[in-house]
């Protein structure tokens, strides 16, 4: 009596436990990550997956980190070109980050570039390219403080110096030009913003900020 | 012979390895018998057989049988002119016996005996020295195809948490989250709850009966359950050969979303009566729409099944069920912000940047939640001893995350993935009566595995063991129950080092280990036969969660930069309350006081400080621990006006405050009074059953919040009117329901302080609803 008992129950743990099994053994198909073996995977992983446009160490699906933003003046007269970074080479978090201090000269006009990285990574990644690629969907925002906001900022660029466009040619930013005149010290912010669904119009910033950071001026 | 006809259904009670609550009542079968129009049936013979004991029903077709000892016994109802009904019924010391049967005439002769019993603890007296509030079947019918948190929200004390229409989580009296335990099929639900944005892996066609539990019950179940459980229990397995089962479907015209759920179930005459069903959901839904926008970017698609087998023997019931939840749900665009100044200009403008048109397309960001759940449960009976419980679970929770979008190329991987894995084991040992003495003693065991896959990081791996003994006993004598009992975890969880090149996933693991000794001490009185008080003090407590510890990084769509303590300790409650309940022909009725103390609650708090980063300076929180009190009332009142009109009332209140920071706790819920009427329309024909009513529910603004947390400043209070209609018709002997129903009549423009899009958006408008409930095959119990 009992056999009968044990029969019938271990068919229907034995059932419950094979589906069960296969539900499960299913779901670790994608390998977790070990403790012990993160790097190893990571850099397996990465290998498999480089199937398209990426190049650089992380997962496509991450958040690329930046880790510079370097804005370089050029004196339209003539002269040596002043660069100015912040940097925060570990990220978020961690160690402050570095933030130089931006010399100009008064009555002088600059023509300005910037330039996007992820110093992190060897060699640093050029994230500039990809706002280049991607340049109807970002543009840079200037705002000069405080003494400094009598200087003013104009875009030298449009989006079809970078792509084919579609649409209104609005400026992305990447260069520009400075007018100091007569502006005493004070900040220069530059703002990244992302456009992913509401639309670019040249003049209104997005939601999404990808970039924002200022910069100390002095005026000599 | 004609056994199969004449063969009753067994109630299922004992096959679910009930634990709620363990108190110890007079083994009493008692009941209800009534007609197959639904109507009270007097002076029907009641009896057990076995033990020469019986009964007649009242006038109200009531029957009270007292003094039947624990077991499985033979139950009969006779009334001339009737089918006699056979039937087994498990008493238990522990359970309700309430029975409800339903007597069909001799000239009638169908399928359709059903015996249904079900523990109405909310519906008894002295059920529990706690609050209990129970959805039965019926209720949950109504609310089938929404989310958890909003099938529970009605009830008193408690609330939901929202992420737009697709997530919600339960707030009980103010605590949710890892303060709250989800009991699934018997199994503690392990998914990643650290989140405020992850709401509970349940399939709302799922369940057949919700039980909440309101306050600490750390002894009866472990680490977790600080504010209450919510027990969830799929249905009861069929007994009778033959196969029958329920169609569902649901439509909702806000999110056109489109529900729809199979269950399928039947015992074999072969294999020792195994019983068995399987069960598939499908729910899709689109964009949802506040009053005036689009709220882009909040459609789910979620599949889901599950399956159950089930043995019964003399000696013994075992229960296996298997589920899968797995859901993909969009995150609403314009939360996704990039810095605290986005932040702000988002919360000044009002209304969303980000508008479309509606779309069932689920683009980034998103997440993608897979949950697979494995309970086995057994029920020995020991003959003089008592019952042995086993129950064992295991539990695969992986969740990914898709970022808006990559800077560059397409995304192909999520920003981050996790796999949560956790083991869990129980062994119950349920002594009979020693005198007026009742109670049990267990152990339990869990190992938890939690695994990043190859993706972003957001919190560190880890491995954990916990282990925990108890024993719960309570004295009854005459109108007086006393409850209390013991309990000791200890857990051990290895923290794995990370290294990376940002300073965001640089972890120094290490190992932690935390112990707690929790206690309970109940009592419940029976003061009139319709009125009981009841009393309860208890503890509980929990380990700090893996984010807690280690967070380190900036909040999605708060912009706050979080920085986890290591060095944080247990946090625990003592938790005192109060109920006096009343039960009377014409109503019923609960008030609930309760007061609990925390030591060490976790909560964020602003470190006056700033991170700076490329993307700007966000302000810096931390987890930080200190003494609590969250107290309170609530309550609810349902009155039979006429007997065609029914009214009913409720309302939370709830209040918290950190007492070493004297000030408010963030985001406790705001008061709610919930006023309805019902009213039953005539019936007759095919038309079994009908009624119409209408709810309003009235939410203050919460005037009571911590300064300088939150940008923005709670939400004006509002006022939401639902219409309903129900109907149960029947179609080719089986009863059809059908559900028609408009929620936020009047397209109310609101906000929620306990929505995490407030900032962004209005909650959804007007929805109107359509239910379909369609039995077939041999009956289902309800």
């Amino acid at each position: 009596m009992f056999r009968h008992h044990w029969n019938v129950l271990s068919i229907l743990t034995a059932a419950v436990f094979v589906s069960a099994a296969l539900t499960f053994a299913c779901a670790d198909d994608d390998n977790p990550v070990g403790p012990d073996d993160h790097d190893e995977h990571e850099e397996d992983d990465h290998d498999d997956d480089h199937d398209d446009d990426h190049d650089h160490d992380h997962g496509p699906g991450e958040a690329e980190l930046i880790t510079t933003l370097a804005v370089t003046l050029t004196p339209s007269g003539g002269g040596s070109p002043i660069t100015v970074r912040f940097r925060d080479l570990d990220g978020e978090g961690g160690n402050e980050p570095v933030v130089d201090v931006l010399a100009v000269t008064a009555q002088t006009d600059y023509n300005g570039t910037i330039q996007v990285l992820n110093e992190s990574e060897t060699p640093p990644e050029n994230i500039t390219e990809e706002v280049e690629e991607e340049a109807e969907a970002h543009q840079f925002f200037f705002e000069t403080l405080g003494g400094f906001s009598m200087a003013t900022v104009e875009y030298a660029d449009k989006e079809s110096d970078y792509v084919t466009n579609s649409g209104a040619d609005h400026p992305v930013g990447l260069s520009f030009t400075l007018s100091v005149g007569s502006a005493q010290n004070g900040e220069l912010r530059v703002i990244l913003s992302h456009f992913d669904e509401a639309p670019k119009d040249g003049v209104t910033r997005s939601d999404e900020t990808d970039i924002d950071v200022t910069f100390e001026v002095l005026v000599r | 012979m004609n056994t199969t006809k004449t063969l009753s259904v067994l109630l299922a009670i004992a096959v679910s390895c009930l634990v709620l609550p363990a108190l110890a009542h007079a083994a009493t079968v008692s009941g209800k018998v009534l007609n197959e129009a639904g109507e009270p049936l007097p002076a029907v013979t009641v009896i057990l057989p076995d033990l020469e004991l019986g009964t007649f029903s009242d006038e109200e077709g009531r029957f009270r049988l007292e003094n039947v000892p624990d077991g499985r016994h033979t139950i009969e109802f006779r009334f001339v002119g009737y089918r006699t009904i056979r039937s087994e019924v498990v008493v238990s010391q522990t359970e309700l016996n309430a029975l409800e049967v339903s007597m069909q005439r001799e000239a009638l002769l169908g399928e359709e005996v059903t015996v249904t019993g079900e523990r109405d603890l909310a519906g008894e007296l002295t059920g529990s020295s706690q609050s209990v509030l129970v959805l039965p079947p019926s209720a949950l019918e109504e609310r089938r195809g929404q989310t958890l948190g909003e099938t529970l929200e009605s009830l008193p004390g408690v609330s939901s948490m929202t992420m737009g229409p697709a997530i919600s989580k339960p707030v009980l009296r103010g605590v949710h989250s890892a303060r709250v335990l989800v009991l699934n099929a018997g199994i503690t639900q392990e998914g990643q709850q650290w989140g405020g944005d992850h709401a509970p892996e349940i399939d709302p066609f799922a369940p057949a009966r919700i039980e909440v539990l309101k306050g600490a019950a750390g002894v009866q179940y472990g680490a977790g359950a600080i504010g209450g459980v919510i027990r969830i229990e799929p249905p009861a397995l069929p007994v009778d050969p033959g196969v029958g089962g329920r169609l569902n479907t649901n439509l909702f015209t806000n999110n056109r979303q489109g529900a729809g759920s199979l269950l399928l179930q039947g015992a074999l005459r072969r294999l020792g009566g195994l019983k068995w069903r399987v069960q598939g959901s499908l729910r899709r839904a689109g964009d949802a729409r506040a009053p005036e926008h689009v709220i882009r970017n909040s459609g789910f698609d979620e599949r889901d099944y599950s399956v159950a087998l089930g043995l019964t023997r003399d000696w013994m019931d075992t229960e296996a069920y298997f589920s899968h939840f797995g859901t993909w749900i969009g995150i609403f665009k314009g939360a996704h912000i990039g810095n605290t100044t986005d932040l702000k200009r988002l919360i000044e403008q009002g209304d969303p940047s980000i508008v479309g048109s509606f779309t069932y397309e689920i683009d980034n960001p998103r997440q993608r939640v897979d949950h697979d759940l494995l309970s086995v449960r057994s029920r020995i009976r020991l003959g003089g001893g008592g019952n042995l419980e086993l129950r064992y679970g295991q539990q695969y929770n992986r969740r990914e995350e898709w970022d808006s979008h990559a800077r560059s190329g397409v995304i192909v991987r999520p920003g981050f993935s996790q796999g949560l894995q956790t083991h869990s084991g129980d062994v119950i040992f349920q002594h009979r009566n020693f005198g007026n003495w009742y109670g049990k003693v267990g152990v339990s065991g869990i190992r938890q595995e939690n695994r990043r896959f190859s993706t972003g990081f957001l919190i560190p791996d880890f491995l954990a063991y916990s282990a925990g003994v108890f024993a719960l006993e309570s004295w009854t004598s005459g109108k007086t129950t006393v409850e209390t009992g013991l309990r000791y975890d200890y857990r051990w969880m290895e923290i794995y080092s990370n290294s990376g090149r940002r300073a965001t996933e640089i972890v120094e693991g290490g190992v932690f280990t935390y112990s707690n000794t929790t206690g309970v001490l109940g009592l419940i009185h029976e003061l009139t036969p319709n009125t009981a008080v009841a009393a309860n003090v208890g503890r509980a407590w929990r380990p700090p969660g893996v984010n807690e510890l280690y967070s380190y990084g900036v909040h999605h769509g708060t912009a706050q930069f979080e920085i986890g303590d290591k060095k944080l300790d247990t946090e625990s409650s003592l938790n005192t309350d109060l109920t006096l309940r009343y039960q009377g022909d014409r109503g019923r009725g609960e008030l609930g006081l309760f007061r609990s103390h925390y030591k060490n609650y976790i909560t964020l708090l602003p470190a006056d400080d700033l991170v700076l980063t490329i993307r700007g300076a966000f302000p810096k929180f931390t987890y930080v621990q200190s003494d609590a009190v969250i107290q309170g009332f609530d309550g609810y009142l349902e009155y039979e006006l006429t007997p065609d009109i029914d009214t009913h009332l409720s309302a939370s209140f709830v209040r918290g405050r950190n007492t070493e920071e004297r000030q408010p706790l963030y985001q406790m819920p705001s008061t709610r009074i919930i006023a309805g009427l019902s009213f039953h329309l005539p019936t007759g024909g095919r038309l079994l059953d009908a009624d119409i009513g209408l709810e309003g529910r009235f939410v203050l603004r919460q005037d009571d919040f911590p300064e300088g947390i939150d940008y923005a400043d709670p939400p004006a209070g509002y006022e939401i009117f639902d219409l309903g209609l129900r109907a149960e018709i029947a179609v080719a002997d089986q009863p059809v329901r059908v559900q028609f129903g408009i929620r936020n009549l009047f397209n109310q423009r609101y906000r929620d302080y306990l929505s995490r899009y407030r900032y962004f958006i209005d909650n959804p408008g007007r929805n109107v609803t359509f239910g379909l409930s369609i039995p077939f095959g041999q009956p289902m119990e309800e």
